[in-house]
């Protein structure tokens, strides 16, 4: 026998939760280790009923999720994490434990973990406090009005035992598979569906939805003159009319869809959304929306308000797309400041001119996450005179200051209405743009690249219309503009080093992180604005920008698939992160330790930086040659 | 297939039971069959990895053996054994693939020895072997030359299993064992590269191959393309 360098030592040897034993301890510890391997979508027993009792289960590759019987997502494990199956099979609530990423586990003993547990203090302290997290974390729901997810028994009277036929939308827009790609499209256009079911003799044979229209058709270069029965999902998932919208909502996540047709008997009657499900859920965004409209005072916004958080957990857990959330997001911001601005009439009387109630950045775009600032401006009618101006500050400063009760901060910039610099006349803008398309100094720059994205949120909405068309004609003549934009948008990079290493920031609190927002999303965003101010696209949001240039024909439509996705793929993370942070109790940012992704997520993380990298090539071969 | 392992099982068992009563190979002669129709959780596996100073049976010989043990669908990790034999021609030029070097392997076991601690693993087990054929020759080759009968047991081989997997899905696609692996999602092979990393990165292989069958619940050593070891590749015979 010669000395072995040994897998399962060497691994457990560096985990948190043994690396301080020594060797002997090690030794013995592998000893007792079986091995197992369980495929995605499996699941792993954690009742201590086997005939060779297990200690506890440690991940060596892949992942896993725990979830309670209510299938509220408890945990997520990845290579080194570690559960007790004692431990789950004691808590209150049933928990399930399932195979995310096909996984490898080692299974240590019961007699092995009871005994090392005994003899070293930091182990047994460690293992109780994770006994205690899911004793806690039931007492919790217990006694908290909770939402309804969170109680078992309340599950007979909670919004989800509602019937699906209360909830979908009807009738159900069908059509017969021999159609052409194209002319699915222009139903689906007209009647705004993002879902169409193909039907033959009445009976559902599939779907075909915006995403296999971005996935099938356009990615894979599929001519829209083909019958759609090629690109839809055949025998697609659905649900009875008379079924109920827990059953809906529990095929809508195991299965990972966002649409499912309702049937009666076969025949197709309507579509359920996330979203209808979500307006079942008492806190929905439209009920908030309602919460919002009611309010009278500062502080009833501020109390509305201050369940933002939770609703965006909330659609966290139920997988509902980032897209999806940012504009979830930004129609309760846009409703808080439609209400303040309403307020704000009552407390200074008619506004004395035209005006439009401008949003800039993230809330433009209807991207903004938890977290977000303000960014906003006001803009006069040509009416107005020195007047107007008066009426507005004291008006400007009550919206603001609503805003940041309602936990919108104010910008640390001060690219707030409340500024004076902030509040012109329709002429005034004009100059303003016409100023920082001429001048090239980086500080005109930066006022472009946020102002470039602007939304009226309230008042005229000419005035806002006028402006931008003006922006976009002036810049798209201006190549030196277009190429110190791009060079303005290069500083932002992915943070990839040599061999696609991850670079993190070690800049201030951050330790060893990425910044998912700055060298991540905003990367992409600044590619779709510099493309589209080059193409004078009005889209503001990034993703309708994207595909605004794909139909204008300034980007490939594979190129514009990918960013799409990279776009959803890094903001789910932020997002996921974002949510993670909240539920801790931590200050929430775009901050992210890589190092607590899955190897799989890690990868695919990669990978869409990379493709940002390109993407960001391609702009500087396209704009840079102006300057650079 | 099933019908054909247990005739020939039985065919090998008639053939040279007689000769290996009386050597050390007695105990896998006596021992019965591992049954076709019984499912993966009912068996012990014996998940056996060779290293050879060449690919010739005739010109090269059986380095190191590696062998770790399946039961109840799990690995127990601390049955992972590893012989070194010594070699009477050598290293010779595999050394740089192995890095089992002249120095290293002087003062290890006898061939025989080698054989006979495996020959007491075997019965009641299924070996299981990635690309069988190769350390099947070595080791049949290594005990008839000691014993003058062959090792008899049924086995399974990972590459094959794989090989039917990627048909099936009419993909195609690298055999070697990190190749296999990584469709898996198991972790690359750490460490030196030896028999005994080999047999249980192999072993590994087999519990996710047969999750992906549909479970050791459920899977029989049949499907999973139970052979039977035979004489065929030993020189002489």
């Amino acid at each position: 026998m010669v000395a072995e360098t040994n897998d399962v030592q060497n691994f457990i040897a560096v985990q948190a939760l043994f690396q301080h034993l020594a060797e002997s301890n090690l030794e013995y510890l592998s000893n007792n280790i079986y091995v197992a391997y369980q495929k995605s979508g499996g699941e792993l027993e954690v009742g201590t009923g086997e005939a060779k009792p297990v200690g506890l289960v440690m991940v060596r590759s892949g992942s896993l999720e725990i979830r309670d019987a209510q299938h509220n997502l408890i945990d997520r494990l990845s290579a080194g994490d570690f559960f007790i199956p004692r431990v789950l099979a004691q808590a209150p609530a049933e928990m399930i434990v399932r195979v995310l990423e096909d996984c490898l586990y080692y299974e240590l003993s019961e007699s092995a973990f009871q005994s090392i547990r005994s003899n070293d203090e930091d182990i047994s302290r460690l293992c109780d406090t994770y006994a205690r997290s899911y004793q806690a974390d039931a007492s919790k729901s217990d006694n908290a009005p909770a939402p309804a997810m969170r109680k078992q028994h309340a599950f007979t009277d909670s919004y989800l035992d509602q019937s699906v036929k209360d909830y979908m939308t009807a009738p159900a827009f069908c059509a017969s598979p021999n159609i052409t790609i194209r002319r699915a499209a222009q139903i689906m256009t007209n009647n705004k569906i993002s879902s169409l079911l193909i039907t033959e003799d009445e009976r559902l044979v599939g779907i075909m939805t915006d995403r296999d229209l971005r996935t099938r058709v356009v990615a894979k270069g599929v001519a829209d003159t083909e019958p759609v029965s090629g690109v839809m999902t055949p025998k697609p998932h659905c649900i009875d009319m008379r079924g109920r919208l827990h059953q809906a909502q529990l095929v809508m996540m195991s299965s990972g869809i966002h649409h499912l047709p309702v049937v009666d008997r076969d025949v197709p009657v309507g579509m359920l959304g996330m979203s209808d499900i979500m307006r079942a859920n008492n806190l929905e965004p439209l009920s908030l929306t309602r919460g919002i409209n009611n309010a009278t005072t500062v502080a009833e916004l501020a109390a509305v308000a201050a369940k933002l958080p939770d609703l965006v957990v909330k659609l966290i857990e139920r997988d509902t797309r980032p897209y999806e959330v940012g504009e979830i997001i930004t129609s309760l911001s846009d409703a808080l400041t439609r209400r303040l601005l309403r307020l704000a009439e009552t407390v200074y009387g008619k506004p004395p001119c035209t005006w439009a109630w401008l949003a800039f950045g993230s809330q433009a775009r209807q991207e903004q996450m938890l977290g977000s600032d303000q960014d906003n401006a006001l803009i006069y009618g040509n009416n107005a005179d020195d007047s107007a101006d008066a009426y507005f500050a004291p008006f400007a400063r009550f919206v603001n200051d609503g805003l940041d009760a309602c936990g919108i901060h104010r910008c640390p910039g001060d690219i707030m209405a409340s500024n004076p610099k902030w509040r012109m006349t329709l002429a005034g803008w004009q100059k303003t743009f016409n100023y920082w398309i001429q001048e090239r100094s980086p500080k005109a720059l930066m006022h472009a690249s946020i102002f470039f994205d602007m939304r009226p949120v309230a008042g005229d909405r000419e005035l806002v219309n006028h402006l931008r068309g003006y922006v976009l004609a002036k810049a798209r003549s201006n190549t030196i503009f277009l190429a110190l934009m791009t060079q303005n948008a290069l500083e932002h990079s992915p943070p990839l080093g040599f061999f696609k290493q991850f670079v993190l920031e070690k800049d201030g609190d951050h330790n060893h992180t990425l910044d998912l927002k700055k060298r991540g999303t905003i990367t992409i965003v600044d590619i779709a604005r510099n493309y589209s101010l080059a193409a004078a696209i009005s889209e503001v949001n990034t993703i309708s920008r994207l595909q605004a240039m794909e139909r204008a024909g300034v980007m490939s439509r594979e190129l514009v698939a990918s960013l799409v996705d990279a776009h959803e793929f890094i903001a789910g993370i932020r997002l996921q992160a974002q949510g993670e942070k909240f539920h801790a109790g931590d200050t929430v940012d775009n901050q992210l330790d890589p190092k607590t992704l899955s190897p799989l997520v890690r990868h695919q993380l990669k990978e869409a930086f990379q493709l940002v990298r390109q993407a960001q090539a391609a702009m500087k071969a396209r704009f840079g040659g102006g300057v650079l | 297939m099933a019908v054909f392992y247990s005739l020939s099982y039985r065919w090998q068992k008639k053939r040279y039971g007689k000769a290996a009563s009386k050597t050390p190979l007695a105990g896998i002669y006596q021992a019965t069959a591992p049954v076709s129709r019984s499912l993966m959780r009912e068996n012990r596996f014996l998940v056996v990895d060779c290293e050879m100073s060449g690919l010739d049976a005739n010109r090269s010989q059986l380095l190191s053996i590696g062998w770790v043990v399946i039961e109840n669908a799990r690995i127990t990790h601390a049955s992972g054994k590893h012989l070194l034999i010594h070699a009477d021609r050598g290293a010779g030029d595999s050394t740089r693939i192995h890095g089992l070097h002249d120095a290293t392997i002087a003062g290890a076991k006898s061939a025989a020895a080698a054989i006979t601690l495996l020959a007491k693993q075997v019965p009641g087990s299924v070996l299981v072997f990635h690309h069988a054929p190769l350390d099947l020759r070595f080791l049949q080759q290594t005990a008839y030359e000691n014993f003058r009968c062959p090792l008899l047991f049924g086995y399974v081989d990972t590459m094959l299993i794989e090989q039917r997997r990627l048909q099936l899905q009419g993909a195609e696609s690298g055999l070697r064992l990190a190749q296999c692996r990584e469709r898996y999602g198991l972790p690359p092979i750490s460490g030196h590269h030896n028999a005994m990393t080999d047999a249980r990165a192999t072993a590994e292989l087999l519990l996710a191959q047969t999750s992906y069958l549909g479970g050791a619940g459920r899977v029989s050593l049949c499907r999973m393309g139970i052979q039977c070891s035979r004489n065929q590749y030993v020189r002489g015979v």
